[in-house]
């Protein structure tokens, strides 16, 4: 050993070693950063119509067991879940994948494409320009990510109403489409369209053929999907990008015009059915986004959650968990069995007093909390989804809360539509909720 | 001459039993959707077993003409597949109100719409037909989940 030799050593004990050492505790490497270079995913789809279609994400087989949101990621990987689809990007989308990254989710990651409805034209050049460099400057910020299963371009922008066959409308998706893979040629692209109909399948099919797989929000409509597909002739692969009860646009109405929830025991009937119809068609559906991972105000505040504010997860969580998992979650959450509500969709004096009863089982024979509370009917409907506000609370209706899911009710003093809740918990993460309109004359 | 308004005869009587039959079936069809509607589940079996028992033969002659859904402009034409089928679907909705000893006659019409009157489909008020056996297979599988739970 030489000299100098001996002296390096001794320099990178007693000096390099440590200034590495401070430098790996004092500045962090960025994740992302290293991520970008070292492990970004590659989602490959590969087949054919007649053969099928398989998604290969960094190389294996993968088949879509997702959910619709961004919140409690973990409960989601805990049940089963493997995919999150988002709408649009924002400042939270880093922190968003990486999330979703660590617990073993991957993502679709919707990159919102302006609506019609809100003023967007599709034959304006400047609202075009504008929109491309949104588009194009997402996917080059998350390209790299090694949560990034597909791109989602766009959810509805053809419109809820109307055939969705505006050439304008799939000519720039096509574009845009086109302008992605040229960035990013290492993840599928799919649009999520309202639901199909003949002449919008053939819209896409003739003006948007860069799209790799098309993605449908369907939830009556989900029934008769794949078969609805193969008479439309799309011979691409697709996703049910949201499903689940039939929306508030779908049921029935009291007379009073407001739309009446099927019950959380109905709703997981709703979700296993439309889950199981597309799924059989192994060759072209690739899976499904169940929705929603979350909760949100739309005609009422429980139509299409799958969780409750404070995250406790409701039973069509658990039955998406059942058909992700083949079993049933360790904790399950209550189940409605019957409900006495007299005034239930019905029109009642102001003031009156009414005993009430709902009833609901534990499989895992937890104690069960129930929260009674009453709403002014949503007055802020909208549609396609768009945010409406929460109603308010009328607190002074509930007189009394009895054991056994009973409670005594007083209607409002004034006139109008109304709605009763019940939550039940279970103590341990699992609950329900159920509501009935009435109409105070 | 004779022989040719004979047959002019025959096919006007011919047209004419086939328009009273369908207007018949969709008359019954109408009243069975209000009866249900106003949850009058024995005037709903009753009505939709008249349809079933008046139109079904019918019905499955138009069936079997059938290898995919007709264009829409030739929907109505197949007046008795649509409001036997329709009338089936109806009578599910009754059973299935009727609680669980109806069970299985209930799974028994889902099948029948999904294995033998797979091309009926439903007018809407709302201007379009919707068709009924995919919506007897979503109701026949959630069935199949309820017994899961």
């Amino acid at each position: 050993m030489n000299l100098a030799k001996l002296f390096f050593m001794q320099l990178q004990r007693a000096i390099l070693i440590p200034l590495l050492t401070f430098a790996f505790i004092a500045f962090p490497c960025d994740e992302h950063d290293l991520t970008a270079t070292e492990s970004s995913s590659r989602t490959i789809l590969s087949g054919n119509a007649r053969d099928g279609y398989t998604l290969l994400y960094n190389s294996e087989p993968y088949s879509i067991k997702g959910v619709g949101g961004d919140k409690h990621l973990d409960l989601l990987a805990r049940l089963g879940g493997n995919t999150i689809r988002t709408w649009g990007v924002g400042p939270e989308t880093e922190k968003l994948l990486d999330e979703a990254h660590q617990n073993g989710l991957a993502v679709t990651l919707g990159i919102w494409l302006q609506h019609e409805r809100h003023g967007f034209n599709y034959r304006n050049k400047d609202n075009l320009e504008e929109q491309r460099q949104i588009v194009l400057a997402a996917v080059e910020r998350f390209k790299n990510h090694p949560a990034l299963l597909c791109w989602g371009l766009g959810n509805e922008m053809e419109g809820v109403t109307g055939e969705g066959a505006d050439s304008a409308i799939w000519k720039e998706v096509n574009y845009l489409a086109e302008e992605i893979k040229k960035l990013d040629p290492y993840h599928p692209i799919i649009s999520v369209v309202a639901n199909v109909n003949p002449a919008k399948v053939k819209a896409i099919k003739r003006y948007a053929p860069e799209l790799d797989i098309l993605g449908i929000n369907a939830y009556a409509g989900a029934s008769g999907l794949a078969d609805k597909l193969r008479q439309y002739s799309w011979d691409k692969p697709y996703v049910l990008t949201e499903f689940g009860p039939p929306g508030p646009w779908e049921v029935a109405h009291t007379d009073w015009n407001a739309p009446i929830e099927p019950s959380s025991f109905e709703k997981m009937s709703h979700y296993y059915a439309s889950h199981q119809d597309v799924i059989e068609d192994e060759k072209q559906c690739l899976g499904s986004f169940a929705f929603l991972w979350g909760n949100k105000q739309e005609a009422t505040a429980s139509w299409f959650g799958m969780l409750l504010e404070d995250g406790c997860k409701l039973p069509v969580a658990d039955t998406m968990s059942y058909l992700w998992n083949q079993k049933w979650p360790d904790n399950r959450s209550p189940l409605l069995k019957d409900a006495d509500i007299p005034f239930a969709n019905l029109k009642v004096k102001a003031t009156q007093a009414f005993t009430v009863r709902a009833t609901y089982s534990d499989p895992d024979e937890d104690s069960l909390d129930y929260q009674w509370s009453v709403f002014a009917e949503s007055s802020d409907r909208r549609i396609g989804g768009d945010k409406e506000q929460v109603p308010d609370e009328f607190k002074s209706s509930i007189i009394s809360v009895k054991s056994r899911g009973r409670a005594t009710i007083q209607m409002p003093e004034k006139e109008g539509a109304y709605r009763l809740y019940v939550t039940v918990r279970d103590g341990k993460g699992g609950a329900a909720i159920d509501n009935w309109p009435f109409y105070v004359k | 001459m004779r022989i040719i308004i004979k047959c002019i005869w025959i096919i006007v009587f011919a047209i004419s039993i086939n328009n009273a039959y369908s207007l018949s079936s969709s008359e019954i069809t109408s009243d069975a959707w209000k009866a249900l509607q106003e949850e009058d589940w024995r005037a709903t079996i009753k009505l939709t077993d008249k349809c079933i028992k008046l139109f079904e033969e019918e019905a499955l002659k138009q069936q079997a003409l059938l290898n995919q859904f007709p264009a829409s402009e030739e929907t109505s034409e197949y007046w008795a597949l649509n409001d036997v089928g329709t009338c089936y679907y109806i009578q599910c909705q009754a059973l299935e109100k009727m609680g669980d000893k109806h069970q299985e006659t209930l799974e028994i019409a889902l099948k029948k719409i999904i294995n033998e009157l797979s091309y009926a489909q439903c007018w809407d008020e709302k201007g379009w037909y919707w068709q009924v056996a995919p919506e007897a297979k979503k109701k026949l599988r959630q069935l199949e989940f309820k017994k899961m739970l």
